[in-house]
């Protein structure tokens, strides 16, 4: 089971037992696709594109905290026959000014590179990222969300130089609502 | 509670144990020199590392204007409390270079290039590429122990095989490449402990798979590797003037030699080496030392190609030259010597026996110490002032020692008699 359901399980549950004293606890799941363009004068490569997903608990509609998980495909891998990074952290977000929204990832990022002879390794390192986002369209308990994204890994100190990129990512949330109906039944005698 | 406070202070204590820079200074463009005291300063040094800085630096093709700032230590344990080495022999950090030693040209290798920051493999590697003098050292010329590359390439300087074999691969890409190809790569290659990362970025830059390179540079990882030196630095003089050789590391250079003439060095030193400078093609200085004397005479028909003659320790070289008597064969006072029962012919005392000395050297003789085996080989020609010079193996350099010279003519035409063809006075 990934890390990504565990965390989800483990939000959900956690759900059930504050739906108990009678609140609603509004969760987001959400997908998210970008890509991204490194910086710096020598970067270890140039363009990635990531896929992940996310829970967060939302807190009084402006607060959302909860769990990140991505795979970065690296676009310019060539000659090397796999490079991707997969990274999991935790997420904060902040909404203001009704359709914009900061958010703050930190975590563990795993950078694997595979060579044509046969020869791959995987390596880890913190990460950090950051985004502005823009909702651009609701119905109901989805939204659509452009984000300009910034993003850092690092295996400081055996490698003392950092991978930063940045990019457009579109990500999209369905909140979700859990009934105090479905706790009642879960702490029934 | 007081405990904690006796321990804080204990380490508080420890922590400002006073270790201080080295307060002597002098200064040169590029260079300010730090000792503990004015004779730590070897005089000239500045000039050598102006010299060095720019031999290298024009070697590779960098333009900078970086002063370094060279602290010279008395004792290694001194800068490693600073905190800046990492129990090391000596290190660089940016323009600030540690040492004990006088000329320390594996951590000048690193002040030039401070501004990037390869794989350690390469910045090591790169570091001894241009060592010379001292040779390499011999646990640097020693096979590399560990054969596979992820298993090397991934290392901290820690591992000795970092050295032995980043020597190997910064002189097979230098060689192969050149120079300034090489430093665009030092320049965009990352410091990484990741073998893969390595890998992918060296054969991004060289379109060469890195299993391809290793297995060019295995078969040759078990001899030892030979330097570059741009060899800009003081050259002997070859006037009789005796040069004293100071300290390890230091190396001086073989001015090019006149048409014609021939080289004689007496080398008052523990074990001394000649190489080329641009390829670090070693010449067998050891055929010519002598057992029963520390001191080394050496007669060096060399190449165009320059040279430098480095030591294993203090001591002194004197240079004087050679040349020919007569400009053609018949008027180069040809010598007819009896070959004694060894089939021997004694055509001269060594310079230290008399004041003069001369040696025959002529189509298939060869030159013989009366103590030991034959140490010229394949000395092939004829004479002829066009011919000769270039007649001779230029790899096969004479060297002869402090005893008698002879000539041998192992096959000879006329057992009774051997005619050197040339004759070389020297010129003191």
């Amino acid at each position: 089971m990934s890390p990504t359901v565990l965390l989800l399980a483990s939000l959900l549950s956690f759900g059930e037992s504050e739906t108990s004293r009678g609140a609603t606890l509004p969760i987001e799941l959400g997908a998210e696709l970008s890509t991204v363009s490194t910086l710096g004068s020598r970067p270890i490569f140039d363009y990635a594109t990531c896929v992940g997903s996310f829970a967060l608990i939302r807190i009084r509609e402006r607060w959302g905290a909860g769990v990140v998980a991505t795979y970065r495909q690296v676009l310019d891998a060539d000659p090397a026959s796999s490079f991707w990074y997969a990274e999991v952290g935790a997420r904060g977000r902040v909404r203001f000014a009704r359709a914009l929204a900061l958010r703050l990832d930190l975590g563990w990022s795993f950078r694997h590179i595979g060579l044509d002879g046969g020869y791959s390794n995987t390596v880890g390192g913190p990460m950090a990222g950051g985004g502005l986002g823009l909702t651009v369209y609701t119905r109901g308990k989805l939204e659509l969300v452009l984000a300009a994204v910034y993003h850092i890994t690092g295996r400081l100190p055996s490698e003392p130089f950092v991978t930063q990129d940045i990019g457009l990512a579109l990500s999209s949330g369905w909140t979700m609502h859990f009934a105090p109906a479905a706790a009642a039944r879960t702490n029934a005698p | 509670m007081r405990g904690l406070l006796i321990t804080s202070l204990v380490i508080i204590a420890s922590c400002g144990e006073d270790v201080t820079l080295p307060s002597v200074e002098v200064n040169s463009v590029h260079f300010r020199y730090f000792a503990s005291s004015s004779d730590r300063i070897p005089s000239g040094v500045l000039d050598r590392l102006e010299q060095h800085r720019t031999d290298i630096l024009g070697f590779l093709g960098i333009t900078s204007e970086r002063v370094i700032n060279y602290y010279r230590f008395d004792r290694v344990e001194d800068f490693n409390r600073l905190d800046r080495c990492d129990e090391s022999l000596g290190c660089t950090r940016g323009d600030e270079l540690f040492t004990t030693l006088a000329f320390d040209q594996h951590e000048l290798i690193h002040a030039y290039l401070s501004d990037w920051q390869p794989g350690f493999l390469i910045s090591e590697g790169t570091a001894e590429v241009f060592h010379c003098g001292d040779a390499i050292r011999e646990w640097i010329s020693s096979p590399p122990v560990e054969l596979s590359w992820p298993a090397v390439v991934g290392q901290s300087p820690s591992d000795t095989d970092v050295y032995r074999w980043g020597v190997r691969v910064a002189l097979y890409l230098i060689r192969t490449y050149g120079p300034r190809r090489f430093l665009a790569y030092y320049q965009t290659a990352h410091q990484t402990d990741d073998p893969a990362l390595f890998a992918l970025e060296f054969e991004r830059f060289w379109g060469l798979p890195l299993d391809q390179a290793w297995s060019n540079l295995l078969p040759g990882s078990g001899s030892a590797p030979q330097p570059i030196c741009p060899c800009g630095q003081q050259a002997v003089p070859f006037d009789g003037t005796t040069i004293s050789v100071s300290a390890l590391d230091e190396y001086l250079t073989i001015p090019p030699a006149l048409e014609g003439q021939t080289l004689v060095l007496s080398i008052g030193a523990d074990s001394p080496s000649l190489a080329k400078c641009a390829t670090g093609e070693t010449v067998p200085l050891s055929a010519a030392s002598d057992q029963s004397s520390t001191s080394k005479i050496a007669l060096l028909r060399l190449d165009d190609d320059r040279y430098y003659v480095s030591f294993g320790g203090a001591g002194s070289i004197t240079g004087n030259w050679a040349s020919l008597i007569g400009q053609d064969c018949a008027t180069a006072g040809t010598l007819t010597v009896p070959l004694d029962a060894n089939q021997l012919a004694i055509v001269g005392q060594s310079p230290l026996g008399g004041s003069s000395w001369y040696v025959g050297i002529g189509e298939y003789l060869w030159l013989h110490r009366l103590d030991a085996g034959p140490f010229l080989v394949n000395l092939t020609g004829d004479c002829s002032p066009t011919s000769y010079r270039t007649s001779i193996d230029s790899t096969t350099v004479v060297g002869v020692s402090t005893g008698v010279l002879g000539l041998t003519l192992p096959s000879a035409p006329n057992p009774d008699a051997i005619v050197p063809s040339v004759i070389f006075d020297i010129q003191r």
